[in-house]
């Protein structure tokens, strides 16, 4: 019985990247350049899944994580008239980049702005939430964990 | 060798184009490459704040490829020196370029109305700035952010009151927390109608064919480097760390450097900030280290509790500028000198050296409340050296109307030569500390900016040298130094970054350059730029010394004159090798 429980708990379970301490960022950028270096084997930040940002400039407060939460229920897939975004069972989104057309729907779909565009290739960026970022952080703000 | 892609913006005509400037590509980036475009632009007949002038500024050709490399490097003519102007800065700026998929940028000439420049990838728009005109640095920004996009990937340049003005020690601000902080970039932007500078890129063509495994490995082990290896210490305390063994030695400057010596600097150490004061730290973009101090300012403006609060940074020069140097010994009297020269946009360190200079001469009775509007000016009295501070960028009296131009233009009027601490017309560093650091700041330097000679180091860590050994060791530094600041690392990672591996991650990156190439290619630029400070007024024959530096003992000797003679000797000499190699 109690088995039972925790597989269907485990079900529902969610391992994603959260952002957790973000008042204690400096803004160094060293998640932006692992998700490139070590996810996209890219050389500009451009090309990561997670940006940092201030929010009204440096002197106002924590600076913001945009990021993939690894929603229950993705919004972003609605909006992508081709079919090309399939939920992660563990959170985010797989890209079938081959039926993509570059609109660019997804990323007007995401409420929290985390899909970031490659403009070489043309295709969106989605968080693979696999923790590469997570390693690099010098404070320690990002953690994999459960939701 | 990447071949450079310089954006060339001229106000004057509204137009900008991108030139791939192949003949340049020995000239990597950072300050080589932006001394080279600086000296084909530069019109030496016309004054520095003539429209004519160039702004250049390159980041570094390793950024943002390696840890810690976040230097961007503007080469101007100093309206302060009237002679070469170099300025470093982190923030975003440099990251921001190359996703722009731009190498440098050159602006000429003069918008006639107030602008912003925004450079997004190769796209340029000079937009209306009417209404920011006037405004504090710190708020200019807020507008902008709002307007522009690309939040994260972008930088933000601007300046204040005082560039408007063409305060010949201007600063331009960088990301609200850096600064291209020396020697008056702010007035050029200032004379240029330029309120504000943003920069933003998608990142297209930052990609590069290298062996990525490899890449990615000396990427990553630099990263363990810098955040546990010697670097660390600017990360706990910061340069304020040096507050308390300076003063022990005798070298932290103090009220106009009449002494060395500051009786309360446990009040405002490294230290005593941190416990007090320090609300967080930021660090550039790509610099896992995070060297950048905040601490909160806080102040009481009305009765009933009623308080306001900023967020500043601070570091040991700022402390010791608008610190010691001007006899304050209270940390939120500090915190509050900053907010100041932040808001009008003023270079700290050039402010303070200039109000111990005010405070001083008026002791003396050379300068007096008709000349200031400020009566009873006293080492350590916060509030009259704001007053003075508004007055320098507002008032139409004759003592700010030259003061505008800087501390040699009042001096001309009224003397005091002896005791303003002028390095080559630019303030001095706070490193009272003997022969290497007032040589370094006042002859061999070529950029002659504070963190970019070994001057301090040297007098504290070589015993007894001569004056042959002491002017070998500041020009080998300063040589290297001429290639190092074309990589765009900080040189607080100087120590991580030997020779042997910049030459590896040049090559990886497609840069063909051996030890060699590093030695020919820092002495090139060394020459042109103290070539063009010779051009430019600099005589080393009728180079003054003030007073002050051999009135005050340095640590616990007094200099003597005889020996800096000598190692001016023995510097010139090195020099006129040096260009005869060169054929210059």
């Amino acid at each position: 019985m109690v088995v039972a429980i925790k597989v269907a708990v485990n079900c529902f379970m969610r391992k994603v990247l959260i952002a957790k301490y973000m008042s204690r960022c400096m803004g160094c950028m060293s998640c932006m350049f692992a998700c490139a270096r070590r996810v996209r084997k890219s050389l500009s930040v451009a090309k990561a899944a997670i940006r940092i940002k201030t929010k009204g400039g440096y002197s106002s407060g924590n600076m913001v994580a945009d990021h993939c939460r690894g929603c229950e229920d993705p919004p972003c897939i609605s909006y992508c008239p081709e079919g090309a975004l399939v939920k992660r069972k563990n959170g985010g989104i797989i890209l079938k980049s081959a039926l993509c057309k570059g609109c660019k729907n997804c990323m007007e779909g995401c409420p929290v702005r985390a899909i970031f565009w490659d403009e070489e290739k043309n295709l969106p960026i989605f968080c693979i939430h696999c923790g590469n970022c997570v390693e690099f952080c010098p404070h320690n703000c990002l953690v994999i964990g459960e939701i | 060798m990447k071949i450079p892609r310089v954006l060339y913006i001229s106000l004057s005509n509204k137009r900008s184009e991108i030139v791939e400037r192949e003949d340049l590509r020995n000239f990597l980036g950072g300050t080589g490459l932006a001394t080279e475009l600086f000296l084909e632009n530069v019109c030496l007949d016309l004054h520095p704040t003539d429209p004519k002038q160039p702004i250049v500024i390159s980041p570094g050709y390793l950024t943002p490829y390696f840890p810690v490399a976040t230097k961007s490097i503007a080469v101007f003519y100093s309206p302060l020196t009237n002679s070469l102007g170099e300025s470093h800065a982190g923030g975003r700026l440099a990251l921001a370029f190359k996703l722009a998929g731009i190498d440098a940028v050159v602006i000429t000439g003069r918008s006639e109305k107030p602008c912003y420049i925004s450079i997004n990838n190769g796209d340029v728009k000079i937009n209306n700035a009417e209404p920011l005109w006037g405004l504090k640095a710190t708020e200019t920004a807020t507008y902008i952010r709002d307007r522009e996009g690309m939040s994260g990937l972008r930088s933000i340049l601007r300046i204040g009151p005082a560039g408007e003005q063409k305060i010949a020690f201007s600063m331009v601000i960088v990301d609200t927390y850096r600064h291209f902080g020396r020697l008056g970039l702010g007035a050029l932007m200032g004379s240029k109608n330029i309120k504000s500078i943003v920069v933003s890129g998608n990142g297209v063509g930052l990609d590069r064919d290298v062996d990525f495994d490899e890449y990615r490995r000396i990427f990553e082990e630099l990263h363990r480097k810098v955040i546990t290896g010697s670097m660390r210490k600017y990360h706990e305390y910061g340069t304020s760390i040096n507050v308390l063994p300076l003063n022990e030695l005798g070298a932290l400057p103090t009220r106009n450097l009449k002494s060395g010596f500051f009786e309360r600097a446990e009040k405002i150490s490294g230290e005593a900030f941190a416990e007090h004061n320090l609300t967080r730290k930021f660090a550039c973009a790509g610099c896992p280290l995070g060297c950048i101090h905040i601490a909160m300012k806080r102040n009481k403006f009305a009765h009933e509790e009623e308080w306001e609060r900023n967020e500043v940074s601070y570091d040991y020069e700022l402390i010791y500028a608008l610190g010691s140097l001007i006899g304050i010994d209270d940390r939120q009297s500090i915190l509050k000198m900053i907010e100041c020269t932040e808001e009008l946009g003023i270079d700290a360190i050039y402010t303070g050296v200039f109000l111990s200079w005010i405070t001083e001469a008026y002791e003396r009775g050379i300068i007096t409340e008709n000349d200031l509007g400020v009566s009873e000016v006293k080492f350590g009295d916060t509030e009259k050296y704001i007053e003075i501070l508004q007055n320098l960028v507002y008032s139409d009296k004759k003592f700010y109307v030259l003061a505008r131009k800087g501390l040699t233009h009042i001096i001309e009027e009224y003397g005091g030569f002896d005791f303003a601490l002028l390095v080559n017309k630019n303030a001095m560093a706070g490193y009272h500390t003997g022969y290497a650091n007032l040589i370094g700041q006042s002859i061999v330097g070529i950029r002659n900016a504070h963190t970019d000679n070994a001057g301090y180091a040297i007098d504290q860590e070589v015993k007894n040298f001569d004056p042959k050994t002491l002017i070998d060791l500041l020009l080998n530094e300063e040589i290297f130094r001429a290639f190092f600041n074309c990589t765009g690392i900080c040189l607080f990672a100087r120590k991580v970054y030997d020779i042997n591996l910049l030459v590896k991650i040049s090559r990886l990156m497609g840069y063909e350059i051996d030890e060699e190439y590093i030695k020919q290619i820092g002495e090139k630029i060394y020459l042109k730029k103290m070539i063009f400070k010779e051009k430019t007024g600099f005589d080393i024959d009728n180079y003054k010394f003030p007073e002050r530096f051999f009135e005050t003992p340095s640590g616990k000797k007094i200099l003597s004159r005889e020996f800096v003679d000598a190692a001016l000797g023995e510097f010139k000499d090195r020099l006129k090798t040096l260009k005869r190699e060169y054929n210059l």
